[in-house]
């Protein structure tokens, strides 16, 4: 039985209802209800958390947790559940019995606003540094971005270099090993019980720059550009989703032009093109099939190319504007670019006949790490990650945006669940995604590409999530009518199948463990180093990602044991 | 052999082949995934003698992206001491530079040379491919004019809150 909308707004015991300026539902709660509320909205089919917000409104706390359903297509749109906290010690209990997913999210609220979950375990850190101060929260308006800076400059908060590093796992520690798209710091600590992987750890927030702040401090039009470079590789999706959500905002997105619309389909395109094949052509490097990652990675010049040749820059476009896009494309543009399109087309599928028949390099991806379909829905696995478990589910088609609704495509999924599945998927995307771009330059409507904006947007909030070419990347915004927001949430796609890679690790081999991290398409980086423990004596060690990944190599291409602790 | 003619093999096998090590201090990846462009075979630095390698043990020059975070800038002190003498440190990015558009954000410190010093910069957001390429020719160029004696001294930069060496004092 599909539920609708109306009659799950009828089951929860609210105390108010409201609506942000895009007709998102919001159903306040009490904080003491809120675990009962939440088990009877997954029970009715919202099984998709997609982040918590939590924000600070006079001397209150409000958490916003947006609900939603992958698999029952009347409520995709998300649905907001609201509740509201004092600032003096503010707890609410935890819904992680619920929701697993939301452990990374309430541990990211507790590190930022002092949030204490009630019934969670003792947590440490998850994104501030380790000697940070205790009773400090940054997004709290106690301090400016500035006064925050200079506070901890004084206390010399990553300058002093004894500081405090907690056991021996802070050795651990992010080197570049041989390809810098798997180069971001991220820690993993594993425990083994000879080549089996028992259990795992991790530890983000090395590249965590507090850009949610800054944001605070910058104006409308400034923030485009910050937003841009939370992610280079993304970087038009989050600009996308900002700026859709600051058009809900100022109730002006039915004004936005066609042809806009049109050009923003086209540059988040031609983005998630360049971005699948970069992923496919690392996965085939640490795989150890060097040359197809040589070939891939050639032919990804010609998408960098065309998007040079329109926006003038190889990363971070700087496409989308409040209003509209910022260049259009002549009719000369036009030609060249459907030539180079068609020859990306021929290449794309050239590497797909390559990659799904490799007998050597399937041995290494088949049946490995493989999620579910339900795991991958109580994960909250988004994305491709998601569409290889079998879920059916794109927000292009299933929560249209931009001008997703007009262009003809396709989705594709798999039932494999495991990293072939994942790298099929992606192959299939970059093929459409290649006829959605001609279909767009074909068919591009005329008119202006922008209209003009006023530098200061209304008060109202409002949320987007969009598909960017790792899965459902979400921003929430609140304004109140000065010249920059109040509060601006960004949940990129990594941090929501973070979930479901640990879970992935079970009962898989130390040898797989780079192309089990690959098949996420993680953004914030892959393991540099890994610690892995003893699960018998307790013993820790620490290895490079680079010597693992060779380590794994030879581990399929020789069939040779390996061996983290000596016997 | 003499230390002079030493210290003439070790400056010989840095110019012909140095070996860099890369590591992100908290960029967006956008510089991350142009210096692996600058790896494939429209660039292909392996020409040049350049090889990235996995180890900064095993490292001459370092590549640094990003405005180091709170959490980074002490591990990457840890990386630069590791590095075996001589060694080199390119700030590749606006960001790595001089702290870019994220000098708003609190957890960054605002450069490389904020921790380490750095031998040469390469801006840009990011710094196209054929500027990274031309920023290691340029450091080559650097490493050739180079006297290897008074290097050691100005690389004992211990202490992180010391000021920073510039390039111009660092390699003449």
């Amino acid at each position: 039985m599909k539920i609708s909308m109306e009659e799950i707004k009828k089951e929860v015991k609210t105390m108010e209802s409201r609506e942000l300026s895009d007709q998102t539902p919001v159903l306040r709660v009490e904080p003491n209800r809120l675990l009962e509320e939440m088990r009877k909205l997954y029970d009715l089919g919202l099984t998709h958390l997609s982040t918590i917000i939590a924000l600070q409104v006079d001397n209150k706390i409000q958490i916003d947790y947006p609900l939603s359903s992958p698999l029952n297509k009347k409520l995709a749109p998300a649905i907001f559940v609201e509740t509201i906290v004092s600032m003096d010690k503010p707890k609410i209990s935890t819904i992680e019995d619920i929701y697993p997913s939301a452990v990374t999210y309430e541990r990211e609220v507790t590190d930022l606003l002092g949030v204490e979950f009630i019934g969670a375990d003792h947590r440490d850190k998850l994104l501030l540094p380790d000697d940070f101060p205790d009773n400090l929260y940054p997004l709290r308006k106690d301090y400016t971005g500035k006064e925050l800076q200079q506070k901890l400059d004084e206390l010399g908060v990553g300058y002093n270099p004894t500081i405090p590093l907690k056991e021996e796992e802070d050795y651990v520690m992010a080197v570049g090993p041989q390809h810098p798209t798997h180069k971001e710091p991220i820690r993993f600590k594993f425990t083994v019980e000879g080549e089996d992987i028992k259990n795992v750890e991790l530890r983000l927030g090395f590249n965590h720059r507090g850009i949610e702040k800054a944001l605070e401090q910058g104006t409308w039009i400034k923030n485009l550009y910050l937003i841009e470079r939370i992610c280079g590789i993304c970087s038009s999706a989050h600009q996308l989703a900002y700026v859709l959500t600051a058009e809900k905002v100022d109730k002006i997105l039915d004004q936005v032009p066609d042809r806009a619309q049109w050009l923003r389909v086209l540059v988040s395109e031609l983005e998630r093109i360049h971005s699948h094949i970069l992923w496919y052509g690392v996965l085939a490097h640490d795989g150890g099939y060097d040359y197809m990652f040589h070939i891939t990675w050639r032919d990804r010049e010609d998408v960098m190319d065309l998007l040079e040749m329109w926006t003038g820059n190889r990363v971070n476009y700087a496409m989308m504007t409040i209003g509209g896009v910022r260049r259009d494309i002549d009719e000369n543009l036009r030609k060249k670019m459907i030539i180079k399109l068609k020859k990306l087309r021929k290449n794309i599928s050239k590497h797909k006949e390559v990659m799904e028949k490799e007998k050597t390099f399937l041995a290494r991806i088949k049946n490995v790490g493989y999620l579910s379909k339900e795991d991958a829905i109580r994960f909250g696995a988004v994305g491709p990650t998601a569409r290889a478990s079998n879920i059916n589910f794109d927000l292009r088609k299933d929560v249209p945006y931009a001008a997703y609704k007009e262009i003809p495509f396709k989705v594709y999924y798999r039932s494999e669940g495991d990293v072939y599945a994942t790298m099929a998927v992606r192959l299939d995307e970059a093929l459409e995604s290649v006829e959605m771009c001609l279909y767009v330059l074909e068919n591009l409507p005329t008119g202006d590409i922008a209209i003009k904006v006023k530098t200061r947007l209304q008060e109202g909030e409002a949320h987007t999530r969009v598909e960017a070419p790792r899965g459902e990347d979400i921003h929430y915004i609140l304004s109140d009518g000065k010249n920059a927001p109040y509060r601006h949430k960004v949940r990129a796609p990594t941090l929501a199948n973070i979930t479901s890679l640990m879970y992935r690790f079970k009962n898989m081999q130390v040898a797989d463990i780079p192309m089990i991290i690959r098949s996420i398409d993680p953004c914030i980086g892959c393991m540099e180093r890994v610690t892995f423990v003893d699960a018998k004596t307790g013993k820790t060690k620490e290895i490079s990602g680079q010597e693992l990944i060779s380590k794994a190599n030879r581990r399929y291409r020789l069939n040779e044991k390996i061996k983290i602790f000596e016997v | 052999m003499s230390d002079q003619q030493l210290l003439e093999i070790v400056k010989n096998a840095l110019i012909k082949s140095p070996w860099v090590s890369h590591l992100n201090c908290g960029s967006c990846n956008g510089c991350d995934i142009e210096i692996l462009a600058v790896l494939t075979p429209r660039y292909d630095v392996e020409r040049f003698g350049i090889k990235l390698k996995g180890s900064p043990r095993h490292a001459d020059v370092l590549l640094c992206t990003g405005s180091v975070t709170r959490s980074m800038a002490p591990r990457l002190k840890r990386i630069y001491n590791q590095m075996a003498d001589p060694k080199f440190v390119v700030a590749v990015g606006s960001c790595a530079t001089n702290w870019g558009v994220f000098h708003n954000c609190y957890n960054t410190l605002g450069g490389i040379d904020k921790v380490v010093p750095v031998a040469m910069y390469i801006p840009g957001c990011p710094p196209r491919p054929e500027a990274i390429v031309f920023g290691v020719y340029k450091l080559l160029l650097k490493l050739a004019s180079l006297d290897l004696e008074k290097q050691e001294e100005k690389d004992s930069v211990s202490n992180l809150t010391q000021e920073p060496i510039r390039s111009e004092e660092v390699t003449t």
